[in-house]
């Protein structure tokens, strides 16, 4: 026991030192510089920032967007969720995966997207102009709040319709039918079976879903333009473009300070939701579509779906391989039509761009850094999902277990302002090392990456061995055999988490990649604030290229992932 | 004897899982392991198969001594409680990997494979994820990986345990079937008596870390050696009695005594050899308190000098009495009545 004891504490070394460093002293540097100018008390830094009139209008701002996209976003999930929940039908799979993918897609992607919906140059504003002759874009959607709205939306129903429908669907559908039976109809058991047994997994997930949004920062910067700010923006705009530090961190404690609140109510929350009372394999819980009503409300629920949830997707792909108009070129004039223009374009280096090197080269660059990324995370992550998987309920784990998860709970915007304060001065001076990026991506990574080879480490389980054992294996052959294939899938699922991670993140990399290496999702963000339609065309295209990679990686933890046997 | 167990001690802390069992097996020969939950059974197949190692007792396979062998030395194979199928194989490679480890041809391997795959019905089966398999199915996918090799001993801990009632008998019945074509020596763990007795050739009770009673299906049934036995296998008119003057004396009464009994003894009153039809040689009077409808037979609980006794009697029997009826039971003494071992 005692010699077991001291590999665990041995194991979780090399992750604790890369925690304190890179994740606790930033954060107490922030907290640190938020206090500094404090001399009526620790606490009038902040009382300043909140009764000033512009930090104000920030934090009110912040709080009233995530409102108002939780509520929409429960709006269309909700329905999602009992359709899931309660229904088979054909193609539900697919429909269940499809939702899946923008849970997963980069911001960038996300703001390029709509873009190339409904921006000035999108599919909807170019053929409306089309049709109706007009000379400007009726439409004036980016820079608005709806956009953010329809954005947050789009990213965030798949939680929602996971968590509310994976719940529901395990719901016992009899003691519906058990309340009918002592004299409920139909409304009444809603009220007095269904909601009170859903209530604690429907505020989970709007919890989590407002945590999202509070903390949204992509999607908040780009389509919603200079006019909207939240807190993660203004940290963003103190930072880089007034070098306001001391404010900055100020309002970066104030936004973990929130953040930690509603993640410990999360937490909560969610425990009560993962015992529910009485768990029915789905078989017994879904009926095919038999009325007519069921039908048309199973099909405006798709089709809702799939309009907010694909199309923009599609749009994206769609345009960036389209061409309206004769746009001018290097290689000379393009014609309206299908085109590979704007992807020949990304490997072109033009004089009057900003960048010192063609688009490609961020491709270069994001890739360097995810294979960074990738090692990083995987040789920190291993040690402590080994150390957690050992014993789950020894005290070191059950301390250090939450503690893993505190990245996941700071905004990324944070996790760069932090860098750049303590990182930036001896001794720790990382201001020019490449490893900066990646250090701060495997932070992100990092709980994913714990989170996902924990479980598979302890699927391995004792009478695995032991029939391999009693089937002739010799131990050699059964670390063979067993544990390393059964490790390694786990590995590959881990490593994807964070590459895609690390490829796709803009919070932190917007605070700490240096203009000479972009990578893909700053490249991404230049082109798109830069006029014209050619550095549009190429935004798109790098952006359809960040998509393919985020949808192959999905692709790739969806079949690696092993199924634990007699699953519901 | 193949198989010998002698004198077997097992404890893990201050829990005592086995504690000096013994017993043989023959070649050829099924035996079962019963006994509830918590009485040593799966500690013992731990032990026999070398993945556990006995604190003190002699494991002997031909007379060869198996203390310190490892595992995947032994030659014998074990089919587990929750099946431990290999999740990374799909179902033709989790029954191939005995055969790989002990260096089979591939072509043998395909061979055998299928053929094992057929013998438990599972013939297109191979290329099938074992995450996508039934309950039932996955058994039928442990158990031809455990067949797969030709192992001198089979153990199989509760194979049919986490199955619903008709899948389980149908598949105790092909068990037993693929068992006895294949001649194999097998070691059967179960809490379940009809299934224990369904497949042995010997049963092997369990109590407490020790062998209760040994012996066949029959002579177990039929001659329970002991209160815990008999109770076990669900008959519970058990009673202290005194043997005077070639009368038991008991709490129902006194009853007629057998020849060699004498002194403070355990009575066990079987509850399945027994009349209405007033053929004596000697009867019992009580009062009927229920009456329950079992198929073939029917269960009375009859009260006897306010002791409440059962008795099963064919449903055929015509007038039964209802409850609150009196009734009167006719019994021969010499087989109905019983003395265990205290």
């Amino acid at each position: 026991m005692q010699n077991k004891r001291s590999v665990t504490v041995l194991l979780w070394c090399a992750p604790l030192i890369f925690l304190a460093i890179f994740y606790f002293y930033p954060l107490g540097s922030i907290l640190k510089l938020s206090l500094a100018r404090s001399e009526a008390g620790a606490l009038a830094p902040f009382v300043e920032a909140i009764t000033s009139p512009s930090v104000h209008r920030v934090l009110g701002f912040t709080i009233w967007q995530a409102f108002l996209s939780t509520i929409l976003t429960l709006l269309l999930g909700l329905p999602g969720a009992y359709l899931l929940a309660r229904f088979d039908f054909r193609g539900k799979t697919l429909l269940r995966a499809l939702t899946g993918v923008p849970f997963v897609m980069p911001t960038l992607v996300v703001a390029a997207s709509f873009n190339a919906l409904l921006g000035p140059h999108g599919w909807i504003n170019v053929g409306l102009m089309e049709v109706f002759n007009l000379p400007e874009p009726p439409i004036q959607f980016l820079n608005s709040l709806p956009a953010i709205l329809v954005a947050h939306v789009f990213y965030n129903t798949t939680i929602v319709l996971r968590m509310v429908g994976d719940f529901w669907s395990h719901l016992d559908p009899r003691l519906g039918k058990a309340a009918q039976v002592l004299g409920a109809n139909r409304w009444q058991v809603l009220k007095n079976v269904t909601i009170p047994l859903l209530t604690p997994v429907i505020t989970a997930a709007a919890l989590l879903v407002f945590i999202f949004d509070f903390t949204s920062f992509g999607v908040i910067l780009i389509l919603g333009g200079p006019h909207f700010a939240t807190l993660e923006v203004e940290i963003f705009y103190q930072t880089i473009s007034l070098f306001n530090l001391p404010l900055a961190a100020v309002l970066s404690v104030l936004q973990l300070g929130c953040t930690l609140v509603m993640t410990i109510l999360y937490t909560r929350l969610s425990a009560k939701t993962s015992r529910p009372i009485s768990l029915q394999s789905s078989r017994h819980t879904q009926g095919r579509l038999l009325t007519w009503q069921q039908r048309i409300f199973a099909f405006g629920v798709i089709a809702l779906l799939l309009i907010i949830l694909i199309t923009p997707l599609l749009a994206l792909a769609g345009r960036s391989v389209t061409s309206f108009g004769v746009i001018d070129t290097r290689e000379g004039s393009l014609a309206p039509g299908l085109t590979l223009a704007f992807y020949r374009e990304l490997s072109i280096n033009r004089q009057e761009s900003l960048f010192y090197a063609p688009p490609t080269t961020a491709i270069g660059i994001s890739l360097t850094y995810a294979a960074a990324t990738v090692v990083l995370a995987l040789i920190l992550g291993l040690p402590a999902a080994w150390a957690l998987a050992q014993d789950r309920t020894s005290r070191l784990n059950r301390v250090l277990d939450p503690l893993l998860m505190l990245p996941l709970g700071t905004s990324a915007v944070t996790l760069g302002l932090g860098f750049i304060i303590a990182l930036a001065h001896p001794p720790l001076d990382l201001r020019t090392s490449p490893l900066l990026v990646p250090i701060a991506h495997t932070l992100v990574a990092f709980p994913f990456v714990v989170r996902s080879l924990t479980p598979a480490l302890q699927s391995i389980q004792p009478s695995l061995r032991h029939a391999a054992a009693v089937l002739g294996a010799s131990p050699r052959q059964v670390l063979r055999h067993i544990d390393l294939p059964l490790v390694g899938r786990a590995l590959l699922v881990a490593a994807t988490f964070a590459f895609t991670i690390s490829i796709g993140e803009f919070g932190a990399t917007s605070l700490l990649s240096r203009p000479e290496y972009p990578t893909v999702p700053m490249a991404i963000y230049r082109l798109l604030s830069r006029p014209g339609v050619l550095n549009y065309g190429q935004a798109l295209a790098l952006s359809t290229i960040l998509m393919v990679f985020a949808i192959s990686g999905m692709l790739a933890i969806e079949r690696f992932r092993i199924a634990d046997v007699g699953e519901f | 004897m193949l198989l010998s167990i002698a004198n077997v001690h097992k404890s893990y802390g201050h829990i005592h899982a086995l504690r000096g069992i013994s017993f043989e097996v023959a070649e050829g020969e099924i035996v079962t392991l019963l006994g509830p939950s918590g009485c040593g059974k799966s500690t013992l197949l731990g032990v026999i198969a070398g993945l556990e190692e006995p604190d003190i007792g002699d494991i002997y396979w031909d007379d060869r001594d198996l203390r310190g062998l490892p595992p995947h030395k032994r030659g014998f194979g074990l089919m587990f409680q929750d099946y431990a199928l290999f999740p990374h194989k799909n179902v033709q490679e989790n029954v191939a990997f005995g055969l790989l480890m002990s260096k089979w041809h591939q072509r043998e391997i395909t061979e055998r494979v299928d053929e094992v795959l057929e013998l438990v019905g599972l013939a297109e089966y191979g290329n099938r994820a074992v995450a996508t398999l039934s309950g039932g199915e996955q058994q039928r996918v442990a158990l031809a990986r455990s067949l797969a090799p030709g192992p001198d001993l089979l153990m199989l801990d509760e194979p049919l345990g986490s199955l619903d009632r008709t899948l389980r008998e149908r598949l105790m019945a092909e068990l037993r079937s693929i068992l006895r074509q294949m001649e194999q020596t097998a070691l059967y763990v179960t809490h379940d008596q009809e299934e224990a007795f369904a497949l042995a050739d010997r049963v092997v009770v369990m109590n407490q870390g020790r062998a209760a009673q040994i012996g066949t299906p029959q002579a177990v049934y039929q001659k329970p050696a002991n209160a815990f036995v008999a109770n076990f296998l669900g008959m519970s008119n058990i009673f202290q009695g005194k043997v005077q003057d070639g009368l038991i004396r008991s709490p129902i009464g006194d009853l007629p005594a057998p020849d060699e009994a004498e002194g403070t003894i355990m009575l066990l009153i079987r509850p399945d050899i027994i009349r209405l039809d007033g053929s004596g040689p000697k009867q019992l009077q009580g009062r009927v308190l229920s009456r329950s409808f079992r198929g073939s037979l029917c269960r009375l609980e009859v009260e006897i000098q306010s002791h409440s006794l059962t008795f099963d009697l064919p449903s055929s029997v015509t007038n039964l009495p209802r409850p609150g009826e009196s009734i009167v039971l006719d019994y021969d003494p010499t087989e109905t009545l019983q003395i265990l071992a205290q």
